[in-house]
């Protein structure tokens, strides 16, 4: 009865907006319409009538944010062959990935410190934050992000301090994963791929109606590679296989995705794992040693509920556990034993997330809202498994935290928007701090916006910084303040002719206590030790020539440095740059597409130089070759090109070579609806 | 009448060379509309079989037009089609002495002008409740509760003629008039659990941009399917859209242009001969709804 009478208040609420509006709208329509077929009575039948997204009930996305946004669709993923997240980063302006061969790292403003896990940004699947409580890493872009890109609808890029409406980790962007509606879903689909480097994935995905208005999306996918030999000069000795690493980078693993939506409610269940051999002989581990590997996995479910109360109220609750495990293994020498030590981090946490959406009469939209988190454990453990069975270390600080936060849109004229927000986060463990942004927005014509944005971030220092105490090699620090960060941002986009869009960016950032590792008193400690500034321009044309080719091209010229001395920070390209394009071809049944990739030269944290590289990728995808299959076949770094990125925390080496060419196809079967 | 035929000459658009004494049919339309293009090409079509020659007139140069005395009847032309309600009452304004036919226009509107024109043949857009209930037996076999919202400034039918003529067709019709936009969701609600689906006839007050939000959400949320009237509505959220071809309407028309200038009998008005059906399979989902596979056979689309 309750809920009868609230759809009755909420329908008479959205018929009076529409009144209001219509009138409003009948007014400008009787000035301006003049063509007969636009106001005869029959011209109903004509008329264009706009989609309402419910009726597909998309995930939950990014508010429209007040930034310089990138949204990479489902249908670049599918030309340009983007098989992880990283791939796709890597195409965005101003992107660029390292890879240690344990994890790949995203790089932006000249920013990808070493020994960041990539915990200035944050990154979210459906809007469900994806950073986990040990060593707050925002999951990574290999394989060991759990989703299969064949899942994914768009993801949005957001860039700028998010810190006002999200939190902490949204320092230099917001990384959104919307994921395909369960409506939108084949019934059957599977797909399998495999390249030069020996590694193979399955996958197979199904989406079903379930009756009474419930659709499920299920998908799961196996991954095993063998990985490739390596050689590494560092290690190049007799004892050590001359620096040959052979058989020791192989990875597998698995992704498993479920999205259930039924009216207004979505349930997601995503859950990913995957287990890499490390080649590098990192923390000086044994060199060439199979017993060297990490596993890292991630879950979450989530039951999330929307609703449009009415035309100026829309709620969104979401509801939550999530879970993360990372496991290593580190193999030492001991004679002519070995020793071996086993690192455990678990975490388990729930959380709940309320914001409420109010229409304000002529002033904008007013959002409120406001989360909870609870660490049910935040273990982190250490054992020496043989020859003798040690516990070394073991610490559980489970963290209990809120956020609340609020932001108004004011419509100072048609052409003006101000945007003013700001949230509040504490913890119990953690300091507590607030994140204002002010943003505004001239929308001088319907072909070009200015923007300028004022935001101040955060990150909170992770688990593993705060308590990881062993007792000889590196001793907590529970005093760690927050990370922060002051931005402006100045960004002006452009529609320079039908098929062209211009966008560039002006930006200074202003990091202050940068959480980085010690060695000052003979032990590691992480300490709030420096500060960095990051300038920068970023420029990206976009459009369609010939209304048949899609292409853009763009570039990022950026100085971040550190306070103290001025240096260039490591990893930190002076230059980023992208261009690619793509056609189709034979009345559309093949789709041709190249990227080319520039990153300047960086230093290493030892401050020695790895050289610029042009990167060169080719793909060719069919569209609907039989109803029932597809192909798809790519070559990466086609002009086979050696290059580098700067070593990472842990090794000896200064840097660590790349991928050298490879070739990858894909088959992709389904089932007409 | 120089004067006239310049004026006539200028934004004419001729099928063919149209020498003073060659036989025309001219057509008043909006080529800017697709539904009128579409209807176009349809008469351009019958008429290619007559030998007449078709001249499209643009509906914005015919507004310039004197009205009244001879300015519709140039030697050749042997009739007129009008496509639209405009084009009908700008056409008819000027009581040419060929005769009209008046084509895609809502029935209640051909009604209120046929009486003063004396319009020779009319081919509406109405979708008839027989058709429409002939697409359900066949797409949602056993769904047989039909809603009905209408305008009853547009309804020809009183609610009681639509319930005998639904329950011969072995459908149950319940028929709710709504005069304004903001009685429209209380009509839609009034609805929930008494019919399986809910038909929007088209009306240009009640549907627009601005209201066929909160009607798809509420149709969404209280589980009534809704059945729109254009493809556009479909795309929009409807489950389904069931609405005319508009190419085989130019065909219809042509055929009566030519029986009118034959001097045969012909039917007025006569509704749609060949309709489309759009099915929103993202919408059908949602509400829990499986269409049968026979419908999979038809020429019907699939909007995913």
């Amino acid at each position: 009865m309750l809920r009868i009478t609230a759809r009755s208040i909420s329908a008479r609420c959205a018929m009076a907006a529409t009144l209001l509006l219509g009138r409003r709208l009948s007014g400008q329509d009787a000035a301006t319409k003049a063509n007969a077929g636009e106001t005869s009575p029959e011209s109903v039948l004509f008329e264009s009538l706009p989609v309402v997204e419910a009726a597909t009930l998309h995930a939950q996305t990014l508010q429209e944010a007040p930034a310089s946004i990138t949204v990479i669709s489902a249908a670049d993923i599918r030309t340009y062959g983007f098989r992880t997240l990283g791939e796709a980063l890597a195409s965005v302006r101003g992107f660029y990935l390292t890879y240690d061969r344990a994890y790949h790292y995203a790089g932006l403003r000249g920013f990808s410190l070493p020994g960041d896990y990539n915990t200035r940004f944050l990154v979210m699947l459906n809007g469900h934050y994806l950073t986990e409580n040990i060593y707050g890493s925002n999951n990574f872009f290999g394989q060991d992000f759990g989703l299969d890109m064949d899942l994914v609808e768009r993801i949005e890029i957001v860039r700028g301090p998010s810190s006002a409406l999200y939190g902490s980790n949204g320092i230099f962007a917001t990384i959104n994963i919307v994921t395909r509606s369960p409506v939108q879903a084949r019934r059957l689909r599977a797909s399998t791929e495999t390249d030069s480097f020996s590694e193979s994935k399955v996958q197979l995905s199904s989406g079903m109606p379930l009756g009474h208005g419930a659709n499920l999306l299920l998908s799961a996918s196996v991954f095993n590679g063998g990985g490739q030999s390596l050689y590494f000069p560092e290690f190049d000795r007799p004892q050590t296989n001359f620096g040959r690493a052979v058989d020791v980078d192989g990875e597998r693993g698995y992704h498993a995705f479920a999205n259930l939506i039924w009216q207004n409610w979505s349930f997601t269940g995503y859950l990913g794992s995957r287990e890499k051999l490390i080649p590098t002989g990192w923390y000086n581990t044994l060199f060439n040693d199979r017993g060297n590997k990490i596993l890292d996995a991630r879950g979450f479910f989530e039951a999330a509920y929307s609703r449009d109360l009415s035309a100026y109220c829309k709620l969104r609750w979401r509801i939550y556990y999530d879970q993360y495990r990372y496991r290593a293994r580190y193999d030492y020498s001991l004679g002519d034993a070995t020793q071996d030590y086993r690192d455990l981090g678990a975490g388990d946490w729930v959380g709940t997330q309320l914001a409420y959406d109010i229409a304000v009469p002529y002033i904008g939209v007013l959002t409120v809202g406001g989360e909870l988190n609870a660490d049910i454990q935040a273990l982190q453990q250490y054992d020496e498994v043989s020859p003798a069975r040690v516990n070394v270390f073991s610490a559980d600080h489970p963290d209990l935290s809120y956020g609340l936060f609020v932001q108004q849109q004011w419509r100072l004229s048609p052409a003006w928007n101000a945007y003013l927000g700001a949230r509040f986060d504490d913890a119990k463990d953690r300091k507590h701090f607030v994140s204002p942004r002010v943003a505004l927005v001239y929308q001088a014509s319907p072909n070009s916006a200015y923007k300028i944005l004022l935001g101040r971030a955060f990150r909170n220092p992770n688990s593993y910084e705060m308590f990881y105490d062993d007792g000889s090699n590196q001793a907590a620090n529970p005093a760690l303040r927050p990370e922060n960060d002051v931005t402006v941002e100045a960004a002006a986009e452009r529609r320079l002719s039908r098929h062209l869009t211009g966008v560039a960016t002006v930006y200074h950032y202003q990091l202050r206590d940068l959480i980085d590792a010690s060695t000052n008193a003979g032990w590691i400690q992480y300490q709030n030790i420096d500060s960095a500034t990051a300038n920068g321009v970023e420029a990206e044309l976009k459009g369609n020539l010939r209304e048949r080719i899609e292409a853009s091209a763009s570039i990022a010229l950026q100085r971040a440095t550190s306070a103290q001395d001025h240096s260039i920070l490591p990893d930190s390209p002076g230059c980023v740059a992208k261009m690619r394009g793509s056609f189709p071809l034979v009345k559309n049944k093949l789709q041709v597409a190249a990227a080319l990739q520039y990153v300047s030269s960086r230093e290493t944290a030892s401050f020695n130089q790895v050289p610029s590289y042009w990167l060169t990728d080719f793909t060719l995808t069919t569209r609907n070759l039989h109803p029932d299959f597809d192909l798809q076949f790519g070559v990466r770094n086609l002009l086979n090109q050696a290059y580098y990125d700067p070593a990472g925390a842990g090794l000896i080496q200064q840097r660590i070579r790349q991928d050298g060419r490879s070739v990858f196809l894909k088959f992709i079967w389904r089932t007409k609806e | 009448m120089l004067a006239v035929s310049l004026l006539l000459n200028a934004p004419l658009r001729g099928a063919g060379g149209t020498g003073p004494g060659s036989a025309s049919v001219l057509v008043v339309a909006s080529p800017a509309v697709e539904a009128h293009r579409m209807a176009i090409q349809g008469i351009e079509a019958a008429m290619a079989k007559t030998g007449f020659q078709v001249q499209i007139l643009d509906l914005n140069a015919a507004r310039s037009l004197p009205t009244g005395g001879t300015a519709w009847a140039s030697p050749g032309t042997r009739a007129i089609i009008a496509i639209g309600s405009e084009a009908l009452q700008i056409v008819t304004a000027g009581h040419p002495a060929a005769p009209v036919i008046c084509t895609m226009v809502l029935q209640h509107t051909s009604d209120k002008n046929s009486a003063t024109a004396g319009v020779a043949a009319t081919v509406t857009l109405d979708v008839s409740i027989e058709e429409m209930a002939a697409r359900l037996r066949q797409i949602f076999p056993g769904r047989t509760r039909l809603g009905i919202i209408r305008n009853p400034a547009s309804g020809r039918c009183t609610p009681a003629q639509l319930q005998a003529r639904a329950q011969s067709l072995g459908f149950t019709v319940r028929v709710v008039d709504v005069a304004q936009p903001e009685q429209l969701l209380p009509a839609l609600i009034s609805l929930r659990g008494q019919v399986d689906f809910v038909w929007c006839t088209p009306d240009g007050l009640l549907y627009n941009g601005v209201t066929i939000k909160p009607l798809i959400l509420a149709s969404l949320e209280n589980r009534l399917p809704l059945i729109g009237f254009s493809e556009s509505f479909a795309r929009a959220g409807a489950a389904l859209g069931v609405y005319p071809d508009f190419n085989d309407i130019g065909l219809q028309t042509g055929e009566a242009a030519r029986q009118v200038m034959e001097r045969q009998p012909v039917r007025v008005p006569d509704s749609p001969r060949k309709l489309k059906l759009a099915i929103n399979q993202s919408v059908l989902r949602l509400l829990g709804l499986r269409y049968a596979s026979a419908a999979e056979h038809e020429e019907y689309l699939i909007l995913r």
